[in-house]
């Protein structure tokens, strides 16, 4: 790889020190940020934007009181294209679900995917999710895990919290 | 000088001796102690990284930089939302309440300029460049070229961008430059095409919106 570069392999080790430090400075392990990339590659490729949380929130509370269904429509369906793309680069999806949600919704406090038998257990917690934000984001998981094979068997959605339940399909 | 790091291949138990910077091995020593780690465990954990990196077909310099933008946009207040429901969304708000909608954006940027300019980055546009490319990252086009005497022209290119996001970001760019102290002296925006150019603020002047519709290009 050093070769490949065009670097000499003691500069090539030493960069590779250099950036670890520079990834632990900011609390995170190679792996992590590694990952973190990977996740947002595929947001990135399924067309996925970066825009200011304001101008959301403003959106969402015109567009919501009309067009609830539609807009959870789209997160559902997104959630499905990354449901697709998650099921296409790993071998078990689910396990990665909880830091892909993670690396999405970074505003939440809790994410956690637990799974027991055929069933999961999807629960996110954020006091600053508005209740919106709240049913959408539901729409998203319920999109990746129709995907993933999964079926809701529960559903309980309050402003910040979600806590969602799935049976293998 | 240089120390030697002692690599133990875990499956056939062979050593491997990489050469580093000593102070650089000191402080990755330190942060393994730290963490309960091994330097043998966390120089093989980077190396592992780097070739799950490299097998991605890019570098580890693209990783980490990009990590740091989405840190750096987290932190700022953005949030990831699919494409087409933010052009769906801005349509509509751009037919109700295109005045609102630019100045909120060009608030949002002016924030995000005000920003930049408090903290230390040698070159604050450069810095601005590199975060604002990886904000738009389905961007085509993006560049901000100085042409000299504090000028500096920003062009960003997109086939996908509607009316109503390509008003609001060329407001959000002018917001974002006139925190660090730029005035937008010619504005060219249509669907998909921004073009800004933007002059040094005289100092002790405030600078101010560039006034007017944008000149409509065909």
């Amino acid at each position: 790889m050093a070769n490949r570069q065009g670097k000499p392999f003691y500069s090539f080790v030493s960069e590779i020190l250099e950036y670890a430090l520079k990834v632990n400075s900011a609390g995170r392990s190679f792996g992590e940020v590694v990952e973190f990339y990977e996740f947002m590659d595929v947001y990135r490729s399924l067309g996925a934007k970066i825009v200011s949380n304001d101008v959301f929130v403003y959106l969402i509370s015109k567009l919501y009181p009309k067009d609830s269904a539609v807009l959870r429509e789209k997160w559902y369906e997104f959630g499905r294209l990354c449901g697709k793309s998650l099921s296409g680069e790993y071998s078990r999806p689910v396990e990665v679900l909880e830091r892909f949600l993670k690396a999405k919704e970074w505003e939440l406090n809790e994410v956690s995917v637990i799974m027991r038998e055929n069933k999961a257990r999807v629960k996110c917690i954020s006091p600053i999710l508005t209740s919106e934000g709240t049913e959408l984001l539901a729409s998203f998981i319920d999109g990746v895990m129709h995907e993933l094979n999964y079926k809701k068997s529960k559903e309980e959605c309050l402003k910040g919290i979600i806590s969602l339940e799935y049976e293998s399909a | 000088m240089t120390v030697l790091i002692h690599i133990l291949l875990v499956v056939c138990l062979k050593r491997k001796m990489l050469a580093a910077r000593e102070d650089l091995v000191d402080s990755v020593s330190a942060l393994a102690n730290r963490n309960g780690l091994t330097l043998f465990g966390l120089t093989n954990e980077a190396l592992e990284q780097i070739l799950k990196v490299n097998d991605m077909g890019c570098r580890l310099s693209d990783v980490v930089g990009e990590f740091e933008v989405l840190k750096a946009a987290k932190e700022s207040g953005f949030v990831l939302i699919p494409e087409g429901l933010l052009y769906d969304a801005m349509e509509r708000a751009y037919r109700e309440s295109k005045d609102w909608m630019i100045n909120k954006w060009f608030e949002i940027g002016e924030w995000c300029g005000k920003c930049y300019s408090l903290r230390d980055f040698e070159d604050k546009v450069s810095s601005l460049e590199r975060h604002l490319r990886g904000f738009l990252w389905n961007a085509k086009d993006f560049h901000i070229v100085s042409e000299g005497n504090g000028l500096f022209s920003v062009r960003c290119v997109s086939p996908r961008f509607p009316e109503s996001y390509t008003a609001f970001l060329g407001a959000f760019l002018e917001g974002a430059f006139n925190s660090l102290g730029y005035t937008c002296i010619e504005k060219r925006i249509a669907k998909g095409f921004i073009h800004l150019k933007f002059s040094q603020s005289i100092k002790g002047a405030n600078a101010k919106r560039l006034e007017g519709p944008a000149r409509a290009e065909n």
